[in-house]
């Protein structure tokens, strides 16, 4: 197998020191095929790996790289397509080809998953606590009355508050780390053996995901479960985990500790992927424009508020979404606005271009009160300032090709002859990185997402405009991508001299982007300054948290002994 | 790492044997290609027979026959599936009241989609009144029940094809433009129609370059489903004689008039309900299967 030339075998000799009883699951040369639009992929090329009691496993690898599809197929949880081989001992079970009755009694059982996104996995016409009757029913015989003083004991072990107030409540009640927490706790109802969590807080935001992690930890430390913690972040992995293994197109890259990762004779790969934001362009602050040169964006005092409706479109309240909130930007620099979900961050991006108006205060472009504008006037004012967007595909129609889609601000905004525009498509499609002849006529569902985007960084430079708002233009991307487009925004911003308006929640990219920082939480602005300073000395007690909830890489960090 | 050495474990599973993958697969391909071009070939070949048959077969008369020829059985000389009622030869009319039904269904479903397609289109993306004017008035077109409207409009405009085309376009277009409309609102929330805002396009560009693609194939699919529907409620008004004025043949009319001669000659009923059948298969098949394979699945 080609693994086995691959991977460092600096595996821990954890086998002696703590002998062979603790082993609760062995996987031995696992291999995935699928069949997909007529070809054999080969989505995980031989795998071996031991989960220990009470120990934690975290497989790291990005999109494709045959983590989640190793894990799921220990469950039987692939489509009928997929071809299993090798071997998967739980305890004296063999769980490959398992008949899936007796697959069905042992998921949940010996095996729980908690899935990324916790609004899907919970039923949302159901209250939590039929939701946890139901998981603890389906193992256990229990009369009502002791399955929901079950129920009450799992939540206040994820350490829900009030948990009898949650019982009967609905998903949408709860806030996403809060359901987070009722998945684990359905998960642990019949006390599995293993737990597995599939990029189980990849969808939270820093904070929550920190609080999750703990709990993970401190669940794990009374429980004695083993945990395969499934993710894309490195640092993660390393901060809580107690063996790491780097997947990569379908094999292992690495297998080692932690305490190991830094060390020079690992992979390229990994430090690949641990080094992706650590290193700052330094030569790239452009010759940052003075003080006291005239701003090219500046916002002042703006509100935004919506209305909350409930059954037969009544009004239920107000929510006031950007509270207040003044920042100015200048010619050919970036501005990183952060925040977490519902901070008002994406709000403040859509009142700056006016699709969505705000309620009050004033938003001045090069000079001109964007807010009085009418639709032609606001027109030519895009001509000047472009959007690039989170979800790489859904900011390009489908049907179009790259040529006609890098053209199309062209053919708005300019006279340029059909000639002139197919020329300067191409000249964009070499900046950033796409070769012409190559790419020019493809469609979009022929593309990357890396390389999606970059179509749609090229049709937003295609005017030259003098800004360009970028909100969580690079979130939907894997981490080395992530950086590659990073720096393709940086090269451009170098080259052409625009000015960034950078929306993101993740502290790490932000800051490697930008000049100016503003820290945004439920629509205040609570911290605003150049970049360096918020990141070094920040005042404000929220932005102090948000840094410390960082997976930092550093190995232990966050485990308790 | 450790080399799998299949006599420790117990029950070292090698599921599926390695061999015949590259058949079902080439299997898989070709499956999904006649997928599409089984029913559509049906379809052509229906269109064809139905439009050429009369033509270039020498059959008699859809019409006009004699009395004194009713009723002769499949395989009499001159009538190859025999006569009706009246003495006129069945293959005949079944060919030109095909020719029709086809007309019809096709006609209505083309105005359906061509005026429904854009009303709705326009619809979803302008929104606001404009969403409210033109849905309210085809919500009151939608209230009726379909077949009440269709048989009051083909009264007041009398039985002839165009009238019942124009009397069956009353329930096509609005459904269809309830369709178009929640396929443009679908298309009008993705980021790349906000893209194209910022990127100056005009309206008109917006509407047919970016909407009208990402629509079609589900007005498309939709309109091949409403086919059979078309074709049958032709039925229903021919048999009301508010449809395609009697004699001359369609269908619909050719099941209703067959039906009152149900237990004597049941085969005047199952030529036409056979042709339906296979024509209303076929549509619903292509429709599908065409969808399917333009959004890519």
């Amino acid at each position: 197998m080609t693994s086995e030339t691959l991977v460092s075998t600096d595996l821990p000799p954890a086998d002696e020191a703590e002998g062979v009883n603790d082993v609760v699951l062995t996987v031995e040369n696992l291999q995935v095929q699928f069949q997909r639009a007529g070809r054999v992929v080969h989505a995980v090329k031989g795998v071996d790996f031991t989960v220990r009691r009470g120990r934690t496993l975290a497989i790291i690898g990005e999109s494709g790289s045959g983590k989640s599809v190793s894990v799921r197929s220990l469950m039987g949880l692939l489509p009928p397509s997929a071809r299993v081989t090798g071997s998967a001992l739980l305890g004296e079970t063999q769980l490959l080809g398992l008949p899936e009755p007796e697959m069905r009694r042992l998921r949940g059982k010996d095996i729980a998953m908690v899935f990324q996104n916790p609004a899907t996995s919970l039923n949302p016409t159901m209250s939590i606590g039929a939701q946890l009757l139901e998981a603890i029913r389906m193992h256990s015989r229990m009369d009502k009355q002791a399955a929901t003083a079950r129920a009450l004991e799992l939540l206040a072990l994820v350490r829900l508050r009030d948990p009898e107030m949650r019982l009967a409540q609905y998903p949408h009640q709860l806030s996403g780390g809060m359901r987070q927490r009722v998945v684990i706790a359905m998960a642990l109802a019949s006390d599995p053996a293993v737990l597995i969590a599939d990029e189980a807080t990849t969808a939270l935001d820093v904070t929550t995901q920190a609080a999750i992690m703990e709990l993970l930890c401190d669940l794990q430390d009374r429980l004695g479960m083993a945990i395969i913690l499934i993710s894309h972040d490195l640092a993660l992995a390393a901060s809580y985990a107690d063996d790491v293994m780097v997947m990569r197109h379908g094999a292992v890259v690495e297998h080692v500790r932690p305490e190991l990762l830094f060390d020079d004779d690992r992979q390229e790969y990994t430090k690949e992927l641990l080094g992706a934001f650590s290193t700052l362009p330094t030569e790239r602050r452009a010759p940052a424009a003075a003080e006291g040169v005239e701003p090219l964006l500046r916002v002042e005092g703006i509100v935004q508020e919506f209305v909350t409706r409930g059954a037969g479109g009544v009004r239920t309240g107000i929510v006031r979404a950007v509270n207040d909130v003044s920042f100015e930007l200048r010619p050919g620099t970036t501005l990183g606005i952060v925040g977490e979900t519902g901070s008002g961050k994406s709000t403040v991006a859509r009142a700056v271009i006016q699709v969505e108006r705000a309620k009050s205060g004033s938003v001045v472009f090069q000079g001109q009160e964007l807010g009085a504008l009418k639709r032609r006037a606001l027109s030519k004012v895009y001509a000047d300032m472009q959007m690039i967007y989170q979800d790489p595909f859904g900011s390009l129609n489908p049907r179009w090709r790259v040529s006609e889609v890098i053209a199309e601000p062209l053919r708005g905004h300019t006279t340029m002859t059909e000639k002139a525009r197919s020329a300067r498509v191409d000249e964009l499609l070499d900046l950033v990185g796409l070769p012409p002849a190559e790419y020019r006529s493809r469609r979009p569902q022929e593309l990357s997402g890396g390389q999606a985007q970059r179509v749609a960084i090229a049709r937003a430079v295609s005017l030259e405009p003098a800004l360009i708002i970028c909100d969580e233009a690079t979130s939907a991307l894997d981490v080395l991508i992530q950086a590659q487009i990073l720096d393709l925004l940086v090269t451009l911003q170098r080259d052409l001299g625009m000015a960034y308006l950078f929306i993101g929640h993740d502290l790490n990219v932000v800051r490697y982007i930008s000049d100016d920082i503003a820290v945004m939480r439920h629509g205040d602005l609570v911290e605003y300054g150049r970049s360096e300073d918020v990141f070094t000395n920040p005042q404000h007690e929220y932005t102090q948290e948000l840094l410390a909830a960082i997976p930092t890489a550093e190995p232990g960090t966050r485990r308790r002994r | 790492m450790a080399v799998t050495d299949t006599a420790t474990t117990p029950t070292a599973a090698l599921l599926t044997p390695a061999t015949a993958s590259d058949r079902s697969l080439r299997w898989a391909r070709t499956r999904r290609r006649l997928l599409v071009w089984v029913p559509g070939g049906l379809v052509a070949l229906i269109i064809l027979i139905c439009f050429l048959g009369p033509v270039v077969l020498p059959l008699p008369k859809p019409v006009g026959g004699s009395i004194l020829e009713s009723m002769l059985p499949p395989g009499s000389p001159g009538h190859a599936l025999g006569t009706d009622v009246n003495g006129n030869d069945v293959l005949s009319r079944l060919l030109h009241g095909g020719r029709a039904s086809l007309i019809v269904a096709i006609s209505v479903n083309a105005i359906g989609i061509i005026v429904g397609g854009v009303l709705g289109a326009l619809s979803g993306y302008l929104g606001g009144r404009a969403d409210t004017v033109i849905m309210r008035l085809l919500d009151v077109l939608i209230a009726f029940p379909s077949l009440v409207l269709t048989i009051a409009i083909a009264q007041v405009l009398g039985p002839s094809l165009p009238n019942t085309i124009i009397a069956m376009c009353a329930f096509s277009i609005p459904s269809i433009a309830r369709v178009a409309r929640s396929a443009a609102l679908r298309v009008v929330s993705m980021p790349f129609i906000q893209a194209a805002e910022l990127a100056g396009t005009s309206r008109w560009r917006m509407l047919t370059r970016h909407i009208a693609p990402n629509v079609a194939p589900q007005l498309l699919n939709f309109a091949m489903l409403g086919m059979g529907i078309v074709i049958v409620t032709e039925g229903a008004l021919s048999f009301l004689g508010l449809g395609i004025p009697a004699p001359a043949p369609s269908w619909g009319n050719m099941i209703y008039d067959g039906q009152q001669a149900l237990t004597g000659a049941p085969l005047l009923v199952l030529w036409p309900s056979l042709a339906l059948l296979v024509t209303v298969l076929s549509f619903n098949l292509l429709g599908e299967n065409l969808r399917d394979e333009m959004s890519g699945r």
